[in-house]
């Protein structure tokens, strides 16, 4: 008797294996196709990600039950997450915003196999930021390019300053209101008024109107 | 222990063995080191200790740094060159490094100055709305104390023949109110007297003007608002009906007064752009006689306190606590900047709320521009940026207390008048603060405080500078004896009284005077005799022997100044100080392409070369200015947008789009407040969005998280020897990468990124400006950089 119930068991076990291999390899060569992940958003390397944003994955295929119990998601710094299957797709929505200014790695794995993995960097300016301070800074960037503006109507030579040649720079000195002809190069005396007369002809060329205030410094800041 | 004096040798060597160290436009070295008492974390902080000590002290302690030190020192040794002989040129004078410090003491002493007046601001700005606080709840229990009583008024006012299309006017507004004012508004904002100012103001005034004309047009006149309110608070009779509590007489009468200031300013400033009178016959409150009742009669209008006087103060109350709060400083342009904002927020709700149209009548916008063609009035254009007009518009929002304070506190003259300044210093003595939420100012006249103001202005902010340029022997005649700004305040309000004949102008230039002097603390004998003069002006006797004595007195000193103003006046528009001439074609244009940087990029500096980059591939968006990145640049969360298909990258990688389309195809060039609900995504690239990318790009990860320009001045100074004030800025320790303040502290406006430096000035590239780049000039001898456009330059953060 003993002996029959030890065939009989030994029996069972090896049709069990055989079964079981049979599942396997029927799983094999008839299944689905192994699983990638096609796309994501955001996309690898994005940066300036918005805190509220979710995160999408689209795999190759449609899920199976079976898939979607393989699959985890493991994100470094790690976030919690609700999970939503939806075809081909898993959607991830942070339970909370995501910290500004972080780089996110996510692995994607199936069956505890990485199958893919992605970074992006979130915005480093919050919501609240862009609205506050952008609206304040178009406001005093707008002063500024007014003034600017205004200021360019009356003097439009100025952006032609500074004038530079190989022998002497020409700024305009706001304190002085005066232009400062800065020689580079020592110049012999006998030649000075010529230089001088030079540059001049260079500021009427800009549309500078006669009479020119003018200052001249020598190669050591000296005025002459 | 090497003790190395100071020479021009030892800086030079020095200064290429510190640029051995820490290479310019690379990372250094060596960070951080010490060397004897000194710790160089940067350059700048090396370039401060040479030029402040006299002796530099290099210890034995660290062989290392020595050996390195002699080992650069060797090189130039061996190898002097050029740069050599130009360093040596460069190392600063004994009378330079005194200067340095002595602008390094005063900047800082400036700074210490202004952070205890932010302290104490934000100490008023909290008592301030505690004082809000209470005084809305005392309002609520005044109304709730004259909840249902009533008093009946007829107003009778002159008899005026309206020309058809004003009286066309009159239908239109009862067809569709919200129309109307939205019309009105629109063509009041195209009238001649806005066309100075910018368009915030613009859309400011000309709402204001709108609602005021479809108040009188359907016969509800700030006007006689005020002189209703006026004959109930002035006639005890009248007041006792609703109460006889003192206490909650005194908040009705106080309110009562704010609100007819308030009209009154309303009336002021709609008759700016439509003469009101053609619509009503009243050109005044003193041309409206009204009857009163305390039983309903044919013809008479219900007057309910709670609706009409408490219910406006306790909103007027709630914007001045939002001013108080979101003013970020105390110049001008901030406290105008919220008070445009808040006037607009107001007038937005206020057209929201108005009925749309009545179904069974025709709207006819023709028929609003006829009538108000005829209405227009030929007025002085108002000058942009004038404490006045915001004091104005403030004044008819019911901000005339606080701007008061403002006032006070800060010299800008809002053209807020106290009656006296006895009374002033008891309200103070009182509460504190209690000048700001008690009705203690008023305006002298219908016009003359509005144009004494202005002219004010104009002497406390440009007059005394003109004057010493053109007329110095005047301008120092009048300074010796303290009488620039005393002239230059009554040289207006004289005439004016004097053609007038009102005796309230010169009680304003009295009362103008005294706000200079507050604005600029001066003491002296005669600006304390004029103070005490504008108390007796501001009284009741202001049209007495004594007070027409000093001013003529006044006006005789100042009368060649008044030849100044007026050759001021004409030349109004020319006060920047480089010479302004013919205009040989503005270059600042709108361009579909992108426009180059004006000089190539051959810096080593990373962030100054990647700045260059991101400048060079902005196109023009809004105003034309270049805050356009290409569109095929990914937008924040998602692929390339195409809405300007052309677009191309010439300097990749490209960074999020930092622009909003949307906007944009709505109004390229509408009022920058337009541009304050972005949602979540900027709307533009801004200046700051420029430093913000070319830094980080290149791993500066110490730049705090800002597009605010002010926030990143603080940012730089909070950080050790990371900020150089302007007045401190040499060719040697601005370095590319830098980046320019323009502004000044706590009010900066503006950034730009320093691309090259020499001796004689900074090349800078921006964004968000009608050019990419510009240059400004260091003064003599390479020492401290100077502004060009009037805005200050607050100084200089190094990277």
């Amino acid at each position: 008797m003993k002996q029959i119930n030890i065939r009989k068991i030994s029996l069972i076990i090896l049709a069990f294996l055989s079964l079981v291999s049979i599942v396997f390899l029927v799983s094999v060569f008839t299944g689905q196709p192994s699983l990638t992940v096609t796309t994501t958003n955001p996309v690898n390397n994005t940066v300036d990600v918005p805190q509220t944003s979710n995160i999408d994955i689209v795999f190759s295929r449609n899920l199976t039950q079976s898939d979607q119990q393989k699959i985890s998601v493991v994100f470094s710094p790690q976030i919690d997450t609700t999970s939503e299957f939806s075809g081909n797709q898993l959607v991830l929505a942070p339970k909370t915003s995501l910290e500004k200014g972080i780089l996110y790695n996510v692995v994607i794995n199936s069956s505890g196999k990485a199958i893919y993995s992605f970074s992006f960097e979130t915005i480093i300016f919050t919501p609240e930021q862009i609205r506050e301070e952008g609206a304040a800074q178009t406001v005093n960037d707008k002063i500024y390019g007014d003034a600017f503006t205004k200021f360019i109507q009356g003097s439009p030579w100025y952006l032609s300053i500074p004038v530079e040649k190989d022998d002497y720079e020409i700024v305009y000195n706001f304190d002085k209101k005066s232009f400062r002809i800065q020689l580079k190069v020592a110049i012999p005396s006998d030649q000075l008024n010529g230089v001088i007369q030079n540059a001049l002809g260079d500021l009427k060329a800009i549309g500078v109107p006669a009479p020119i205030s003018y200052y001249v410094l020598d190669i050591n800041g000296n005025q002459l | 222990m090497a003790i190395l004096p100071i020479t021009k040798a030892t800086l030079q060597y020095l200064s290429f063995g510190y640029d051995h160290f820490f290479p310019e436009g690379q990372p250094p070295i060596n960070l951080p080191f010490s060397v004897g008492d000194f710790d160089w974390k940067d350059r700048a902080a090396f370039i401060k200790d040479v030029s402040d000590t006299a002796v530099i002290t290099i210890s034995p302690e660290d062989p290392k740094i020595v050996e390195k030190v002699r080992e650069a020192l060797k090189t130039i040794a061996e190898k002097p060159t050029e740069e050599a002989e130009t360093a040596n040129a460069k190392a600063p004078t004994k009378a330079e490094r005194e200067r340095f410090e002595a602008q390094r003491q005063a900047t800082e002493t400036a700074h210490k100055k202004a952070a205890e007046e932010a302290a104490v601001r934000s100490a008023e700005t909290k008592r301030q709305q505690e004082i809000y606080s209470r005084e809305i709840q005392k309002l609520k229990e005044a109304e709730a104390a004259v909840k249902n009583k009533k008093i009946y008024y007829r107003v009778q006012k002159p008899e005026v023949k309206e020309a058809p299309q004003v009286k066309k006017l009159e239908e239109e507004a009862t067809a569709s109110p919200k129309k109307f004012v939205e019309d009105s508004a629109t063509l009041l904002e195209k009238e001649p007297v806005v066309q100075n100012l910018n368009q915030g103001q613009k859309k400011t005034f000309a709402g204001q003007a709108a609602i005021n004309t479809y108040d009188v047009v359907t016969g509800n006149s700030p006007a006689v608002q005020a002189a209703v309110i006026s004959g109930i608070v002035s006639n005890s009779e009248i007041l006792n009906k609703f109460t006889v509590d003192p206490g909650v007489k005194s908040t009705l009468t106080n309110a009562a007064n704010v609100l007819i200031e308030q009209k009154k300013a309303q009336f002021d400033l709609t008759n700016l752009f439509v003469d009101l009178q053609k619509i009503d016959g009243i050109k005044g409150m003193d041309s409206i006689n009204i009857n009163y009742s305390f039983i309903p009669q044919p013809g008479f209008a219900d007057f309910d306190f709670g609706q009409q006087v408490i219910e406006p103060r306790i909103e007027s109350l709630i914007q001045q606590g939002l001013l108080v709060g979101n003013t970020p400083g105390l110049t001008l342009n901030e406290i105008g900047s919220e008070v445009t904002a808040r006037s607009n927020a107001f007038f937005n709700y206020r057209f929201s709320n108005l009925p749309a149209a009545n179904p069974s009548l025709n709207y006819s916008p023709e028929m609003v521009r006829a009538g108000l063609s005829v209405l227009r009035v030929t007025t002085v254009p108002l000058e942009a940026a004038e404490g006045s007009l915001i004091g104005k518009l403030g004044m008819g929002l019911g901000l005339g207390p606080v701007l008061n304070l403002f006032q006070e506190k800060t010299g800008i003259d809002f053209g807020i008048k106290k009656v006296t300044e006895a009374v002033v210093g008891k309200a103070v003595g009182a509460a504190g603060l209690t000048a700001t939420l008690t009705p203690l100012f008023a305006w002298a006249g219908p016009a003359a405080p509005f144009l004494a103001a202005v002219a004010s202005f104009i002497a406390k902010s440009k007059i005394g500078k003109f004057v010493s340029d053109t007329f110095s022997k005047i301008s120092i005649f009048l300074k010796k004896n303290n009488l620039t700004e005393f002239a230059a305040a009554l040289l207006v309000a004289t005439p004016f009284g004097a053609f007038f004949g009102f005796p309230g102008f010169f009680i304003t230039g009295g009362l103008t005077f005294a706000g200079l002097k507050a604005a600029n603390a001066s003491p002296s004998t005669l600006a304390n005799f004029g103070s005490g003069m504008s108390s007796f002006f501001g009284g009741v006797f202001g049209g007495t022997l004594e007070t027409a004595g000093m001013v003529a007195l006044v006006s005789l000193l100042s009368f060649p100044v008044i030849v100044v103003l007026i050759l001021f006046i004409i030349n109004s528009g020319a006060y920047i100080t480089p010479p302004t001439l013919q205009t040989f074609g503005v270059q600042i244009h709108c361009t579909d392409s992108k426009d180059p940087v004006s000089f190539p990029n051959t810096t080593s500096n990373k962030i100054a070369f990647r700045a260059w980059q991101i400048t060079a591939d902005l196109y023009e968006g809004f105003w034309c200015y270049w805050n356009r990145p290409p569109s095929n640049n990914p937008s924040p969360n998602g692929p390339a947008r195409s809405d300007f298909p052309n677009d191309v990258t010439l300097y990749p990688p490209g960074y999020p789009n930092y622009f909003s389309y949307e906007k944009f195809k709505e109004d390229p060039n509408g009022n920058e407040k337009d541009y304050q609900d972005c949602g979540s995504n900027p709307c533009m690239f801004w200046c700051t969005s420029l430093i913000q990318q070319a830094y980080r790009e290149n791993g500066d990860s110490a730049l705090l998280d800002t597009l605010s320009a002010p926030n990143m001045d603080t940012d730089f100074r909070n950080r050790t020897g990371k900020f150089i004030p302007r007045a401190s800025t040499t060719y040697l320790n601005v370095v590319p990468g830098s980046v320019i303040f323009f502004g000044e502290i706590g009010s900066i406006y503006h950034v730009g990124l320093v691309y090259s430096v020499d001796k004689g000035g900074v090349h800078f590239v921006q964004a968000n400006a009608p050019t990419k780049d510009d240059f400004l000039p260091f003064g003599d001898g390479g020492i401290g950089l100077e502004s060009f456009t009037g805005l200050d330059i607050d100084g200089i953060g190094l990277p």
